[in-house]
């Protein structure tokens, strides 16, 4: 049976890589008896993937992965209950639903992310805000992992939306969707590093907590969560 | 953060100075200022004055009176319009000039480039930007405030803007210098950890939270634990003894033992400028307000970690100098069988097996706190335990030209000799049902069952095989019991069976054949190291591992066979070859060989016979690869023979470094001449740190703590350690620095340290070895080394029950 999972990653778990998650669910999963599906072949890899990795620091309360089992009686609630009993404090499941056996990959339909992102307050944040998002170029320069060369890229067509939503004494609560996926990727802190260059500003990432609210989709015009995107039926 | 600056405190113990302060605020009073400004003016001379001591102690020129006086001056026309100029013109009047010019630019002043040419100017507007009235908040929130006042005023704005960069730059500066942050220098509380978490690689290190972690109410136990590794945490949670030891002090439900790790470089320098005391792993608490604290001794290079850890924690060095107000610290592990060059560190250190004497412990701890906690009457109590040893019961004797003669015996309570500790039936110790499972990847990620303590075997060299004695079997009931309920508990995909020479296990094709049916079932890797390499553990090698061929590895120690004879490693050339051989047929294509260098009684020939057993290795392996593959390879890895305490060679010379090195080059050398042969070797003078620190005594603590306090760290890893450092240390202490042979007579430092295993076996097997003689199994023949294996020993039981 294959199934989809929505979780959360909080807390201290914020502090583990994209790579230890994914070793950590699937120990999680042999703990939790859900007796995953293995590919054959020399080297049998559990058929379990995430829909999109999560940068190391970030929180989210919406991550999703895909994973297939030997059992096909289990409830999608079964699969909640019991990986929850077995996640560490900061994992939690906050609900599973089974995908049609002939589903894309979740990978592949990943379109879009939205964010929360919390900075130090500043004066002038709202002026900051509408300059940096009425650029029509905004120019990043990134560094080839490969060859080491620099290379400049415009992220402003990466930039869906950018807005304070909550603002007090202390902080600003930005909310921003941003390309996430395979076909075009921005990572937030990327677009907020920019963002204070623009506005002239020293940014300091351990003064920023980001999180990371949902994971969308395309449907017809329309970006809608991962869920309603994979399970096809809506 | 944010809080009110102290009045009255250090800085104003100092008479001239707070003679400076009262006049000021007798100026300000009759200069009619508001309450508030006088508290203001109050806590930016406190802030300002503290920092100005600070930078006079680190060299920089300052006029302190000068700081304070116009600190507390710098608002006294703050209700006038133009309040700098007029209170630059009232200070003036009262013949204050060089103050009036502070306060005449208080507020359009600029930092300057560098902290070399900071002036008291600088002082007086650094903590004017720091604190909200009276209370600090700290430069950022301070600006903040700024800008939101003077919002309307786009000059004020840009110019305060603008000014910002220079000013972080110069606060970064600042802190650099003084080593520390300034809230840290103020006082206040450190911040934290998790706030640094973002800033250091691999913060789940630290992050704690695994699978199968503890977690108790710390208010409902009476004894908290703290379980040191002196390294890296993915080193420490590698090592097997973490987990049972953990999970073993956790079961007794007054004791809370949680974990403590070496800080990486990165996380130790934030820890250090923000004054973050060394915690724990579980519920982040300080490690010195724990009761105990415990170090595993794994290996002698983590020696100065313990150093700079105890001085992380805010722990003194030493056992004398520290009260009950600090832990307990206590030690273990195999570098405890000669704990003489940190002894001096521990209150108390455990000898052999810790799964029987740690819970006595720590139960005479819950009593002896319980009527009242005194040290001195603990220790007294706690030396009565088997396996107890305190260092400060015992004095180390010299003669005239420091070379060690004896140990004085201090107390009554004190045994002549502390003999080790035993556990006599491996099933019935404790072993975890659910380890911890690392968030990060460590080490050895997986799943370990010791399946047997102690080796049979006698190689002259091998510490382990000595002070481990006797060989206790664990039964295969137990080790499949241990290994499905661990592989249940953890999820891991991968588990090992661990001991120090696997192949000797009784029974171990049927084990091993029914481990590797049920992982296979499982999904689960079985990982069988330590075997030696002969056709039945081949065939068990190629039933676990039949899908993937990884590699093999064989450890011939020496490269002739007199050298062999003279080690104990009973293994022939024919033997070697023939397991080459087998290998490659059954399709292995790459195999690597441990050997040692600086034996006793090597010579040219021995290092030639490694170069040769490699070519007929090669050649081995060539003449019987059926199964296609021209890519067969070997590895040779040497590593250096340091002589270590309690074993037959225990009275051997080290080579020195440059010998070692050189006879590492020549091997390098005949070996990259061979096709298809790797050749690997160690750093030899981490290895003479290692001889030096494994046979030292007491006096060899003052090295350690010079090379600790000259940035010596990490030394068993290659990119830190620091060899010069090290002799520099070893100048200074007046040591000598030599690992020159032992008298057969001499007094040695480990001797009031007792393993079972008597010194004339020792000395007798130092003497055949002499004499080029193996001594054989002693499975197969008891040469009475002294332990009473027919006692304790299951393995020699006639029946044995699978």
């Amino acid at each position: 049976m294959k199934y989809l999972i929505k979780f959360e990653k909080k807390n201290m778990m914020i502090y583990i890589s994209h790579l230890d998650t994914q070793r950590l669910f699937h120990r999680t999963m042999k703990r939790a008896r859900l007796d995953l599906k293995y590919s054959t072949g020399f080297n049998p890899h559990p058929k379990l993937s995430f829909a999109q990795p999560l940068s190391l620091g970030h929180s989210s309360v919406s991550e999703y992965a895909e994973f297939e089992t030997q059992e096909i009686r289990l409830q999608p609630h079964e699969v909640k209950e019991r990986l929850n009993k077995m996640l560490p404090d900061g994992f939690k499941v906050v609900e599973a639903w089974i995908l049609p056996q002939d589903s894309k990959s979740a990978a592949a339909q990943v379109a879009a992310a939205k964010y929360h992102i919390e900075i130090p307050f500043f004066f002038s944040y709202m002026s900051a805000i509408m300059e940096f998002f009425e650029n029509e170029s905004i120019i990043v320069n990134k560094r080839n992992k490969k060859n080491g060369s620099v290379e400049s890229k415009n992220i402003r067509p990466q930039i869906i939306s950018l807005k304070p939503v909550m603002v007090d004494n202390s902080n600003i609560m930005l909310t921003t969707s941003l390309h996430c996926g395979s076909a075009s990727n921005l990572n937030p802190e990327v677009m907020l590093e920019s963002f204070y260059k623009c506005s002239r500003k020293a940014y300091d990432r351990n003064a920023v907590k980001i999180e990371r609210v949902a994971i969308l989709g395309w449907n017809n015009e329309e970006l809608l969560p991962l869920e309603y995107i994979c399970k096809g039926d809506f | 953060m944010s809080s009110s600056i102290m009045m009255n405190d250090l800085l104003f113990s100092d008479e001239k100075l707070k003679h400076v302060r009262e006049t000021c605020l007798e100026m300000l009073k009759a200069n009619k200022s508001p309450e508030h400004v006088i508290r203001h003016c109050t806590a930016v001379a406190e802030i300002a004055g503290r920092l100005a001591l600070a930078l006079i102690d680190v060299g920089i020129e300052l006029d302190i009176e000068l700081v304070i006086r116009s600190a507390m001056l710098h608002d006294i026309a703050r209700t006038e319009l133009e309040h700098a100029k007029v209170g630059a013109d009232i200070l003036r009047g009262a013949g204050l000039a060089e103050a009036a010019l502070i306060v005449e630019h208080h507020m359009t002043h600029h930092f300057p480039e560098d902290i070399e040419s900071f002036t008291e100017l600088d002082l007086v507007c650094i903590g004017d930007r720091m604190v909200r009235e009276d209370v600090f908040v700290g430069y950022e929130k301070r600006m903040n405030d700024v800008l939101a006042r003077y919002a309307d005023d786009t000059d004020i704005v840009t110019r305060i803007t603008q000014d910002v960069e220079r000013s972080r730059r110069i606060i970064g500066l600042i802190e650099e210098r003084l080593e520390m942050r300034i809230e840290q220098l103020l006082g206040f509380p450190p911040p934290e950890l998790d706030s640094f978490l973002l800033q250091v690689e691999k913060p789940g290190r630290y992050a704690g939270g695994e699978q199968n972690s503890v977690k108790k109410d710390v208010s409902a136990v009476e004894i908290r634990f703290g379980l040191a590794f002196p390294d890296l945490y993915e080193i420490g949670m590698s090592w097997l003894g973490i987990q049972i030891l953990y999970h073993l002090l956790n079961s007794l439900d007054y004791v809370f033992c949680e974990r403590v790790f070496a800080p990486a470089a990165d996380m130790e320098r934030l820890m250090r400028t923000n004054g973050a005391p060394l915690s724990t792993i579980e519920t982040k608490t300080a490690v010195h307000s724990l009761d105990v604290l415990g170090f595993t001794l794994q290996y002698e290079l983590s020696f100065t970690n313990i150093i700079n850890m105890l001085e992380l924690a805010d722990i003194p060095l030493l056992s004398r100098d520290r009260g009950a107000e600090f832990p307990l610290l206590i030690a273990g592990g195999p570098c405890a069988f000669n704990p003489e060059p940190v002894a001096d560190c521990f209150d108390i250190i455990f000898i052999g097996d810790c799964e029987e004497s740690l819970p006595e412990f720590c139960e005479l701890y819950l009593s002896h706190k319980h009527k009242g906690f005194d040290k001195q009457g603990f220790l007294k109590a706690a030396a009565t335990i088997q396996g107890i040893y305190i260092p400060s019961f015992y004095a180390p004797n010299y003669d005239e030209s420091g070379n060690f003669t004896g140990l004085d015996i201090l107390n009554p309570a004190a045994p002549e000799r502390i003999k080790k500790r035993t556990v006599a039936n491996l099933d019935r110790t404790f072993i975890p049902d659910a380890p911890i499972v690392p968030l990060i990847e460590t080490v050895h990620d997986r799943a370990a069952v010791e399946i047997f303590r102690g080796c049979t075997r006698g190689c002259r060299f091998c510490q382990a095989g000595m002070i481990y004695r006797p060989v206790r079997e664990r039964t295969q009931t137990s080790i499949q019991n241990a290994i499905e309920m661990q592989l249940k508990n953890t999820g891991h995909d991968e588990v090992s069976l661990l001991s120090l020479s696997t192949g000797d296990y009784s029974g171990l094709e049927i084990l091993a054949t029914r481990l590797a049916e049920y992982c296979r079932r499982e999904n689960v890797a079985l990982s069988i190291p330590s075997l030696r390499l002969d056709s039945s553990s081949l065939k068990i090698l190629e039933d676990i591992q039949s899908y993937k061929k990884t590699g093999l590895t064989f450890a011939p120690e020496a490269g002739s066979q007199r050298l062999r004879d003279v080690i104990n490693k009973t293994i022939t050339d024919d033997e070697i070859l023939g397991a080459v051989r087998e290998a490659a047929s059954l399709g292995w294509k790459h195999i690597k060989f441990y050997f040692m260098i600086g034996l006793p009684t090597e010579t040219t020939e021995d290092l030639d016979a490694i170069a040769d057993i490699a070519r007929r290795a090669m050649q081995a392996a060539a003449g019987s690869r059926e199964k296609g593959g021209m890519h067969f390879s070997l590895t040779v890895s040497v590593s250096n023979f340091v002589p270590k305490p309690h074993t037959p060679f225990q009275w051997a010379a080290q080579d020195s470094p440059d010998t070692l090195l050189e006879k590492n080059l020549y091997l390098k050398d005949k070996i990259s001449k061979l096709k298809g042969v790797k050749f690997q070797y160690h750093d030899t003078r981490s290895s003479h740190i290692e001889g030096l620190l494994a046979r030292g005594g007491r006096e060899l603590l003052k090295l350690i703590i010079g090379a600790s306090r000259r940035g010596c760290k990490f030394d068993s890893w290659h990119e830190h350690f620091n060899y010069e450092l090290w002799m520099e240390a070893a100048g200074e202490s007046g040591l000598s620095a030599k690992t020159d042979a032992i008298d057969i007579n001499a007094a040695l430092p480990w001797d009031h340290i007792d393993t079972g295993v008597r010194k004339s076996f020792l000395i007798a097997e130092w003497e055949r070895a002499a004499a080029e003689r193996q001594t054989p199994d002693c499975r197969k023949f008891c040469m009475n080394c002294g332990l009473d294996c027919k006692r304790t020993n299951r393995a020699y039981e006639d029946e044995i029950p699978y």
